[in-house]
């Protein structure tokens, strides 16, 4: 119902037990240990980090990363909302004991073939290029060795401008001794061979070089430049092939992938209690471990680590003044689901106020007013416990699915209301937004006003248990009259019938907050009367936060309408459709499924974010104190999969 | 067909055309963000999806308002309703506020989100909050998809 009363936990026992100790702690999940101070009086000392924490945290490293290497040959069939296995503390020993060193040289095979793959990628790509180089002098027709100046003769191999060579050789005036072979054109370049007598060679420089003359140097040494690439062909061939049996290779290892992510999991089980080990202290034959423990934990932990090492000395003390244990919800199962939405704002501090029980209904409400297709939401309520019941998902996406499902039946009871079923309105409806908004828009704001009056009644609610009850009329009640004040002021607009005695005393009401909120606002800034009236009047001014936080709640309305519509408009295009005979209910049967499953999608994904937004904003801003740090018990890593005794399991 | 017509379908082009523009460059900007992120780190593409989908709904609330429109002046039903230039004008009227807040509110959200994406990447669990931030945008279509909801369906054909 609440945050969890935290004790401070200090342990004393034999440096033997140690690693049997720490598997129980471990086991049970249940210390948030924290560093122990050095003192020197007491003959402990720091214990020098474990020399094989870098070694395990490099195993882990290349664990990981074979993993995920195989991990997308694996063809086992996976459970589609990816509930993890569960494998026992002994198989988890076993497999760090036993099978490691197996599994080890798995992933060194992995890591050789990668490098090998890695290799031949960038052998293929020096080769690639090469022949990229050469490829223009494919139809060079005389061995690459023969290409040289003679005692009457001087070759010229090159790249030139391609629009000046064919002008040059359509022009007829090259040198009667020589001659000028075009091999191949790439892109604005012509690449040619031309050979010329000495007497004739200054003159057909001389035009080559008018034409952009460029030498180039095969990087043959020998031999016919198209032999050479049919080689270069055959290489690169026999890399892609190696690369396909590595590939294969590769997958060949998928099968150990399910017992490497065991083993992942139980090394980094592992690597957790070697990283607490740094937080201890010990002496030579004792260590002394500090954290923090949830109350009801005491006992259990008690009976458990006499069992294991019953020298032991275990002491639970209340937490001091000024220290901050750390934050860890608990609520009725119902309300559990909620506690994700709590810390995705931010936990609240140890010594605030757990609001998941409190913001449940309106949560739930909220998201109903917004989806408000009672269609939608008998889908949501009936669907998503079978699928919860059928998959047995993750614990985290089981709580996201049970918010839904509690939003779906309030979104039954809302689109009742609003009478809303598939975008079909089958009968008269109570609310009707799109007839007749005004008395709508009434119901969202004063849903607003009760959920807002609700975080008030909270933020009084902890003033008055700490013992100031004064500060909780000045700052709340006040604001609950003056705000409640105005609404009645303001309710003769929404329904006309109203007596004048009841405004009369909404009026009253409101008078009577302000006349509080001006003398007490100031009260600790100043002693001096004229400026807490001014601090008095500063304060009064936050009255129009309360007005923009009510007409925020106007989003339930606006989005309860979005749905509807949206939904009706699709069904009147389809009717359109269907309207063409009964031919057309092939198409459009899958198109209103579709249509609808779209606009449940989108309006339960925007219901859940808006009302998400209502919480944090308006609700949680009149009373919520976060900064609490998460209780992060020292417990294995399920990454994988959960390491958990038979006799644990519930 | 008369002027009062022409304007009443020019109102529900422009409650379309303005806020499917915005959603385009709202979904297309923090797309492109989705993908380059996408590439540094897979495993929060799914996250990466829904902070995308946001900038999506001003041009789904245009094309609500237009096609209340449509219904409204029987476009829908076949024939068109007669529609005076005093109504038409309204309509021109009441669908821009969808338009114009759409356009604009979904680019801006297209950047909240972009921006959340990347902080969503670096830190997975942090994408909650990327999403409040991405929503508090959202308010101002909502608020501007209601009053020109309100506005046209009090305009009375007949």
């Amino acid at each position: 119902m609440a945050i969890v009363e935290m004790k401070r936990v200090s342990l004393i026992a034999p440096k033997k037990d140690e690693q049997a100790l720490l598997s129980v702690i471990q086991r049970m999940s249940c210390i948030h240990v924290t560093p122990t101070e050095e003192d020197e009086d007491t003959g402990f000392g720091r214990q020098a980090a474990p020399a094989l924490l870098p070694d395990v945290d490099d195993t882990l490293t290349r664990l990981r990363w074979a993993i995920d290497r195989i991990n997308k040959y694996d063809t086992t069939k996976k459970p589609l909302l990816g509930g993890k296995p569960v494998i026992s503390g002994e198989e988890a020993l076993r497999l760090v004991t036993e099978r490691k060193p197996e599994l080890m040289r798995t992933v060194e095979a992995l890591e050789a073939l990668e490098r090998e793959s890695g290799g031949l990628r960038s052998r293929a790509a020096r080769v690639q290029a090469v022949r990229e180089q050469l490829l223009p002098w494919e139809g060079l027709s005389i061995p690459v060795e023969e290409i040289k100046s003679t005692r009457t003769t001087v070759v010229f191999l090159g790249t030139a401008q391609k629009s000046a060579m064919e002008a040059l050789l359509a022009g007829g005036e090259l040198p009667q001794l020589s001659q000028v072979e075009v091999l191949s054109n790439v892109r604005e370049l012509c690449c040619f061979y031309a050979v010329a007598h000495r007497d004739a060679a200054d003159q057909l420089l001389g035009q080559l070089k008018a034409a952009g003359y460029t030498p180039v140097h095969l990087s043959v040494e020998e031999g016919m430049v198209a032999d050479f690439l049919k080689q270069q062909d055959q290489e690169l061939q026999e890399i892609a092939a190696r690369q396909q049996a590595i590939v294969q290779e590769t997958a060949a290892y998928a099968t150990e992938v399910a017992d490497m992510k065991k083993l992942y999991d139980s090394l980094a089980s592992e690597r957790e209690k070697l990283g607490v080990t740094q937080d201890l202290l010990s002496s030579r034959s004792t260590f002394y471990l500090k954290g923090w423990i949830p109350a009801p934990m005491t006992e259990k932990l008690e009976k458990q680590i006499g069992k294991v090492s019953p020298s032991a000395c275990i002491s639970f003390e209340d937490p001091q003044e000024g220290e901050e244990p750390p934050t860890l919800l608990h609520n009725n199962p119902v309300a559990t689901p909620f506690e994700s939405i709590v810390s995705g704002f931010s936990l609240p501090s140890y010594t605030g106020f757990d609001p998941t029980f409190v913001m449940m209904p309106f949560f739930a409400n909220f998201m109903g007013m917004m989806i408000s297709d009672a269609g939608y939401g008998l889908v949501m309520m009936i669907v998503i416990p079978l699928l919860i019941l059928l998959c047995k998902p993750n614990p985290g996406t089981r709580n996201m699915m049970w918010i839904l499902a509690g939003g779906g039946l309030f979104t039954v009871i809302w689109g009742a209301l609003y009478n809303t079923w598939f975008g079909f309105s089958p009968w008269p409806s109570v609310f009707d937004p799109v007839g007749n908004a005004l008395p709508v828009m009434g119901v969202c704001i004063g849903m607003g006003a009760i959920h807002l009056f609700a975080g008030l009644g909270v933020a009084a609610y902890m003033n008055i248990k700490r013992g100031k009850p004064f500060a909780a009329i000045a700052d709340q009640f006040s604001w609950f009259l003056l705000v409640l004040g105005l609404i009645i002021l303001v309710l003769p607009m929404f329904a006309p019938g109203i007596s004048p005695a009841i405004t009369t005393a909404g009026q009253w009401m409101a008078l009577a907050g302000v006349a509080i909120i001006l003398v007490t606002a100031g009260r600790e800034k100043s002693r001096n009367p004229i400026k807490r009236l001014f601090s008095g009047l500063g304060a009064l001014y936050g009255a129009t936060s309360w007005i923009s936080d009510l007409l925020s709640y106007m989003r339930l309305f606006g989005m309860g309408l979005a749905t509807g519509v949206i939904g009706m408009v699709f069904n009147q295009l389809i009717g359109m459709l269907t309207a063409g005979g009964p031919l057309m209910y092939i198409i459009a049967v899958p198109l209103f499924v579709f249509c609808h499953l779209f606009n449940a999608g989108i309006n339960i994904l925007g219901a859940y974010v808006h009302s998400c937004r209502l919480q944090y904003i308006e609700f949680f801003g009149k009373f919520y104190e976060d900064g609490g740090k998460p209780f992060a018990p020292l417990s294995t890593t399920n990454r994988y999969c959960f390491i958990q005794d038979a006799s644990e399991r519930t | 067909m008369s002027m009062g017509q022409i304007l009443a379908l020019f109102g529900a082009a422009l409650a379309v055309i303005l806020s499917g523009i915005g959603s385009s460059k709202g979904v297309g900007l923090s797309g492109e963000t989705a993908a380059g992120v996408s590439t540094e780190n897979p495993e929060v593409n799914s996250k990466l999806l829904v902070l995308q989908l946001l900038p999506a709904t001003q041009g789904i609330y245009g094309f609500l308002v237009a096609v209340i429109v449509l219904i409204n002046t029987g476009v829908l039903g076949g024939t068109m309703l007669p529609v005076s230039l005093e109504q038409g004008l309204a309509i021109v009227a009441s669908c821009l506020p969808v338009g114009v807040v759409g356009l604009y509110s979904a680019i801006r959200q297209g950047k909240v989100a972009a921006a959340s994406m990347i902080m969503t990447g670096q830190r997975p669990e942090m994408s909650g909050k990327g999403i409040t931030m991405t929503v508090m945008v959202e308010t101002y279509a909502v608020l501007a998809l209601l009053v020109s909801f309100l506005a046209v369906n009090s305009i009375k054909l007949g």
